[in-house]
């Protein structure tokens, strides 16, 4: 199982070729045109990621984010954004982002959706709280020895 | 709701914790006071202070040898932002070993007191330099317009030594190009001037504020040997020697948390380490900067609340970050604890390479593994070449001689004026008259201003029953006899007739009248004027 991807902006060619991108990565690609139409496919759709542009609209990537969080949903979130939008990101930060990408190039995207998806799925099944700190603490110790290098 | 005032004492003088219940009985205005009382052993410090936040602490060195203190306790607890302004006191009941007492003084002790004498004029000192409280000081015999030279002693710490240069903490602040002192690493060494290679302020790691690098003067083997230098072989075989004795601090290491269980664990797992910890509670971007720059800890970990009033833990880490960008050369590890993005996304949020992220609160266990990790790496790496000398070893503490002008003399308070400037709370240590420390505090009275010197007014402590009489002797004797000099042949002569004023007394039986408090004068720290315009450091 790959996971269901959800991919929200409100440019349509954007969408397009995102959708068309990404499509090998994910079992089922939703898509949404603002953030309003995103809250209401993670309302009726099991998705298990959402790549999210931050500025939109009617509703930004930032309220997307606050308005799930608040009913504890804790599916990952990629965002993107242009250059300029470190305000928006800091606060899309402030609720939980897996990774930030630089529209339109996207580079490294393909690397990392396999891996916040994974993340979707095992949140959707919960580990033994013991394993996932374990495999958090795994994950520090990797990064500090990557860093330390 | 009052509040609550936390008091110490580690100690079993029944007598002494009954005088100091009265004492805070009389104080009701202040807050409600919890004084815990128990017998001091390894860890009991610690303990005491991250569970009370205690603001005075008493220890009692009569119930106990020195030897058994654990300095590094006492050196890990002051040099915390938190306990800064936690005032300790040490008892003793001897003051002929004032000199084992020395090194209490560079590692945290501000106050001392000789049992023997009257309880009441410690606790009122020990308030003011605590509480900003209206204070009743008794008005004694005062000898004023002394006006004569003298040298006193700052005790300073030698913190580390390398094979060209020593580093030293002390409150001396000076833009002088040569520190004057006796190395008391090399004792052969007879030159007493040590050009200074650098300098840095340091605010948040007591016991001292400020931190100098010094050059010692090594021969080549090339050039001419003279007393005045050391040989570059002497240095060498000095280092051998050593190795054993003194410890290789490699890094300090930054915790800003505000969980005190951290901090007790830290002490246990790395107390004889070669890591230094430097904990604060909060990202104050001022004093952090000067931090960063004296002391450069490789690794920060930020572990504050999620969602506090204050903000998100990422406005912290962004305040950090900032504080670190204005770091020359600096590019430390930041590990941010609590934190619900992911290390990448935070990475490219704020454009920084060396930052990992947990959604977890940092506990022991990933605090230590993370730094072992780190220190296994660096052993590869390189050793440091710097020793640290042990808080226990005597050759730390560093008399830095001080140049002042005692100005007038009382048996409590003694005020002088000096070209060099000394922190508020600064400790220090006078021959003359007889063998006392002294505090440099907010002055209780108003001092005559000096053109060219600061003038300041010093709590007279840790001065022996006999030694305080001779003192208040003496003071009334030079009020209605000025001193030629200060000098300590005048001194012993004034001292001496001062002796066979008191046989003669002997003789007919009478007693020499002494001076009792005329009056009390009332103060506060707040109201002080002196404090609404001092612009210089504070240590409390």
């Amino acid at each position: 199982m790959k996971g269901n991807l959800l991919i929200v902006d409100d440019e349509p060619m954007l969408l397009k070729r995102l959708r068309l991108n990404l499509s090998f990565f994910a079992d089922n690609v939703f898509t949404a045109s603002n953030g309003l139409e995103a809250l209401s496919v993670l309302e009726n759709e099991n998705v298990h990621c959402v790549i999210c542009d931050v500025n939109m609209p009617k509703m930004n990537g930032i309220e997307v984010i606050k308005k799930l969080r608040e009913v504890n949903n804790p599916t990952p979130f990629i965002f993107y954004t242009g250059h300029g939008n470190h305000e928006m990101m800091l606060e899309v930060a402030k609720y939980g982002a897996f990774d930030f990408f630089n529209k339109p190039d996207f580079e490294g995207l393909e690397e990392v959706l396999p891996m916040a998806l994974l993340e979707g799925l095992n949140k959707e099944s919960p580990q033994e709280s013991a394993e996932r700190e374990l495999s958090e603490y795994q994950k520090l110790l990797r990064d500090m020895d990557k860093i330390n290098d | 709701m009052s509040a609550v005032i936390n008091i110490c004492y580690f100690g079993n003088d029944l007598d002494f914790y009954q005088s100091l219940n009265n004492y805070c009985v009389d104080k009701k205005d202040l807050g409600e006071f919890s004084i815990t009382s128990s017998i001091y052993q390894k860890g009991k410090l610690l303990e005491a202070c991250t569970q009370n936040f205690p603001h005075i602490v008493f220890v009692d060195f009569t119930a106990m040898n020195i030897s058994s203190f654990e300095i590094e306790e006492l050196i890990f607890i002051k040099k915390t932002k938190k306990f800064r302004k936690t005032l300790f006191v040490a008892l003793w009941s001897d003051s002929t070993e004032m000199s084992k007492y020395k090194k209490l003084s560079i590692s945290g002790f501000q106050l001392f007191y000789v049992k023997g004498n009257e309880p009441d004029s410690l606790f009122r000192d020990a308030f003011y330099l605590t509480f900003n409280h209206v204070m009743s000081f008794p008005r004694f015999a005062k000898a004023e317009k002394i006006n004569k030279t003298t040298e006193i002693t700052l005790f300073s710490e030698l913190k580390s030594i390398e094979k060209n240069k020593f580093c030293i903490n002390t409150d001396i602040e000076t833009d002088h190009k040569f520190f004057r002192m006796k190395h008391t690493a090399f004792p052969d060494l007879t030159t007493e001037d040590f050009s200074v290679l650098s300098s840095l302020p340091i605010p948040s790691v007591f016991p001292t504020t400020m931190s100098y690098c010094l050059k010692l003067p090594v021969a080549g083997p090339w050039e001419d040997f003279s007393t005045n230098t050391i040989q570059a072989d002497t240095v060498d075989t000095w280092f051998e020697l050593n190795q054993e004795n003194l410890l290789r601090k490699t890094e300090v290491i930054k915790v800003i948390t505000t969980d005190y269980k951290l901090f007790h664990d830290v002490f246990k797992e790395f107390n004889r380490g070669t890591v230094d910890f430097d904990f604060c509670e909060e990202v104050e971007v001022d004093s952090l900067h000067t931090d960063l720059l004296t002391t450069r800890p490789p690794i920060i970990f930020l572990n504050t609340e999620v969602n506090t009033a204050e903000g998100n833990p990422l406005d912290s880490l962004q305040s950090l970050i900032q504080v670190v960008l204005n770091v020359p050369d600096y590019k430390p590890i930041l590990v941010s604890c609590n934190t619900a993005s992911k290390t990448p996304a935070i990475q490219k949020l704020f454009n920084y390479s060396k930052i990992i992220c947990t959604e977890n609160r940092l506990d022991n266990k990933t605090l230590f593994t993370l730094i072992n990790s780190y220190l296994d790496k660096k052993k590869i790496e390189g050793d440091a070449e710097a020793l640290f000398f042990r808080p226990d070893d005597e050759r730390r503490v560093l008399p830095l001689p001080v140049d002042i002008e005692i100005t007038s003399l009382t048996e409590h308070e003694i005020t002088f004026s000096t070209s060099t400037n000394l922190p508020l709370y600064t400790l220090l240590h006078f021959k003359l008259p007889v063998e006392f420390f002294a505090i440099t505090i907010p002055p209780i009275e108003e001092l005559p201003y000096t053109h060219e010197s600061k003038h300041y007014m010093a709590f007279i402590n840790g001065i022996g029953a006999d030694e305080l009489k001779v003192l208040r002797k003496f003071v009334n004797q030079i009020i209605y006899t000025p001193l030629k000099d200060f000098h300590p042949l005048t001194i012993s002569k004034v001292l001496s007739i001062m002796d066979s004023d008191q046989k003669e007394d002997e003789v007919t039986a009478e007693e020499q009248p002494v001076k009792k408090p005329l009056q009390e004068i009332k103060v506060s720290r707040l109201e002080n004027d002196f404090l609404k315009s001092y612009t210089g450091k504070s240590k409390l």
